[in-house]
């Protein structure tokens, strides 16, 4: 048995691997990062200098300095939760926090070593149990050389564990006004933690649904938060349930947004695979040339994992399928019952893909009105001027308008597809036409996604609503 | 042959093997290229020493699995790359992409420096010797570090991936 997981481990490793090329010319790559990073570091270099002169040792830690040192504090924000005792079940239990601490860790980075300054100073924000696991939250305050810096890091351990048990999961900024932790599976469900200053309210809402005005909206979970704290299971489930946290204070909402950090899923009855049936059905009006099966079923796949619509009752419907960069490319909705439309551009093969487009659209409309996405440069992240356009039927023509400049024809192909050019910072919208010169419709054309964590229509550049 | 030059060949030999390894250690592009220039700027510094006196290629990558197993970025693994190499003939297009999902998220529930053992030991292919000199630790922690990584993966893969898929990972483990 071992030895077929060391198989598959060999197997992924080396797969996952291969998708890492190094650039034509590493040391070209080398050499010009370098003397970026070099001129980062001389310009902290004549901060400290002007500061405090020949100390200029300390920082590069050759000279080392012990804990209680004062050293610069970076950016000078303070850790949130200031002043606001640790929260929790353990929060009496001195020793148990005591033994946290010790096991709290020092971190590296490519500077070099940031060193725990004094673990008295260690302050816990949260420690307890939440359904299946037992978390602590904390700020340690780090030195490298000369600089501090206040850190938050999380550590989990099986429910009831010792401090030595407890392993650190993740760290992030420490000012951030909102921690929130979460773990689950399908077949054991999970939980979910968010802690936020002493008198704000926790609201967490799981599940959602796309609405036909366009936007997410997301279900409450009968909740009572207490001293800024809210605990919840969430249930198993074959899909992330999407724990969704609000945090108000004094009125103010000081954070909102998706907390999940990943779901172990099973893959009984997939739900969001499609049948043979379902994918011929969806290609009925399709425009382009006709996209190999395999990679249709292989990119809507995606698309339905991806905007967690099960795939039972949906509509599906292919816009158009042709061509891009060479490979396979498709331009595919995904509608709920009764709810918003949610717009897919991807192109690649039957066992890679590439999202180009993820943009959730009002129901109303969806299907008349011509939608455009941004290109990145294949195999690369960068983001390009080259915008594709596909025209809604009945089209005659299309423009492209970037910012508060004048519309520029596209030309289309017999498909209605066509290819326009945007710069990638720039607010763009296009428009079509009817043979009469009448417009049909404008959509704004999405800017390129920085994360693609949450679900299409999360943020603003993922949907549309008018 | 100067000194530069040796380093120049030296980074232009292992940009791609220490960049593949870095990726599997973060699951991030960004951070691997952050983590392989990291580690080649320190090794250029000390490259006339390193170069005499030290293995290169070993205390380059002693310096990127130590950074890597403590970074103080919060780690990100949304990415699950999909390969060519998933062809491989099969009917099913989801099941080998599925299996690999599987696998990576039973993965990154494992500490960080277990899942540094399992990159060096069934990627890189290295002994336990090899990694206990690049983590600076004993070959028997190694090997105790690198069996509760598999037991774990072996449980994680039986709970959360008991299914089809994971029964072809597994063989019929599950």
């Amino acid at each position: 048995m071992t030895r077929e997981l060391e198989t598959a481990l060999r197997e992924s490793f080396s797969s996952d691997a291969q998708a890492v090329t190094g650039p034509p010319d590493p040391w070209a790559r080398f050499t010009r990062r370098a003397a970026t990073r070099r001129r980062k570091r001389r310009l902290r270099g004549a901060v400290l200098a002007a500061a405090l002169g020949v100390l200029v040792g300390v920082q590069t830690n050759v000279v080392p300095l012990p804990g209680w040192a004062p050293g610069i504090a970076l950016a000078g924000q303070p850790p949130a939760f200031a002043g606001v005792p640790t929260r929790g079940e353990l929060a009496g239990d001195k020793a148990w926090l005591a033994g946290l601490r010790r096991q709290v860790k020092d971190v590296s980075d490519p500077d070099g070593l940031w060193k725990v300054t004094d673990r008295d100073q260690i302050r816990i924000v949260y420690a307890g149990d939440i359904p299946g696991r037992r978390v602590a939250i904390l700020h340690r305050r780090l030195r490298l050389g000369l600089i501090t810096v206040w850190d938050r890091a999380y550590y989990y351990g099986p429910p009831g564990a010792t401090p030595a048990q407890m392993e650190e999961g993740a760290n992030t900024e420490a000012d951030l006004p909102v921690a929130t932790f979460t773990y689950g599976g399908y077949k054991n469900g999970g939980g979910a933690l968010v802690v936020g200053p002493p008198d704000a309210t926790v609201a967490l809402s799981l599940g959602f649904v796309y609405s036909p005005a366009g936007v997410i909206e997301r279900r409450p979970l009968p909740l009572a938060s207490r001293d800024g704290v809210a605990t919840a299971a969430l249930p198993a489930s074959p899909r992330d349930p999407q724990p969704y946290a609000r945090v108000t204070q004094g009125g103010k909402v000081i954070f909102e947004a998706g907390i999940s950090n990943g779901w172990h899923f099973g893959d009984d009855g997939d739900p969001a695979r499609t049948t043979d049936a379902a994918l011929a059905k969806a290609r009925d009006g399709a425009r382009g040339t006709p996209i190999a099966a395999d990679v249709l079923a292989w990119f809507v796949h995606l698309g339905f994992e991806d905007s967690q619509v099960p795939v039972r009752d949906a509509t599906l419907r292919v816009l158009w399928s042709g061509q891009v960069n060479g490979e396979a490319a498709v331009l595919y909705t995904i509608q709920p019952p009764g709810g918003g439309v949610i717009a897919y551009a991807m192109h690649g093969t039957a066992t890679s893909a590439r999202y180009d487009l993820r943009l959730l659209l009002p129901a109303d409309g969806a299907y008349t009105r011509p939608l455009a996405w941004r290109m990145r440069a294949d195999g690369r992240d960068d983001p390009t001027d080259r915008v594709y356009v596909v025209a809604p039927p009945g089209a005659a023509r299309v423009t492209v308008t970037v910012g508060t400049g004048g519309p520029a024809a596209v030309a289309l192909d017999a498909s209605g597809f066509g290819a326009g050019a945007v710069p990638p910072d720039q607010p763009a919208k296009v428009t079509a036409y009817a043979a009469d010169g009448r417009e049909l419709a404008t959509t704004p054309i999405p800017p390129f996604e920085r994360s693609m964590g949450d679900l299409p229509g999360t943020t603003p550049g993922t949907r549309i609503v008018n | 042959m100067t000194d530069d030059d040796t380093f120049r060949e030296f980074v232009v030999r292992q940009w791609e093997p220490l960049s593949r390894t870095a990726y599997l250690l973060t699951r991030d592009r960004a951070l691997a290229e952050d983590l392989v220039q990291s580690a080649l700027e320190k090794t250029h510094r000390h490259w006339r020493r390193i170069e005499r006196v030290d293995s290169p290629e070993v205390y380059t990558r002693r310096v990127m699995i130590n950074t890597a197993i403590s970074w103080r970025r919060r780690r990100k693994w949304a990415e699950v790359p999909l390969l060519p190499s998933d062809e491989g003939g099969h009917a099913d297009p989801y099941g080998q992409a599925d299996n690999r999902h599987l696998l990576l998220r039973a993965l990154r529930d494992l500490p960080p420096r277990t899942q540094a053992i399992l990159v060096l030991r069934y990627f890189e292919d290295r002994s336990e010797a090899e990694i206990a000199q690049l983590l600076g630790c004993s070959a028997g922690s190694v090997k105790s570090q690198a069996s509760r990584g598999i037991a774990r993966l072996r449980t994680l893969l039986g709970q959360e991936g008991a299914s089809s898929s994971s029964t072809t990972l597994l063989g019929g483990l599950a």
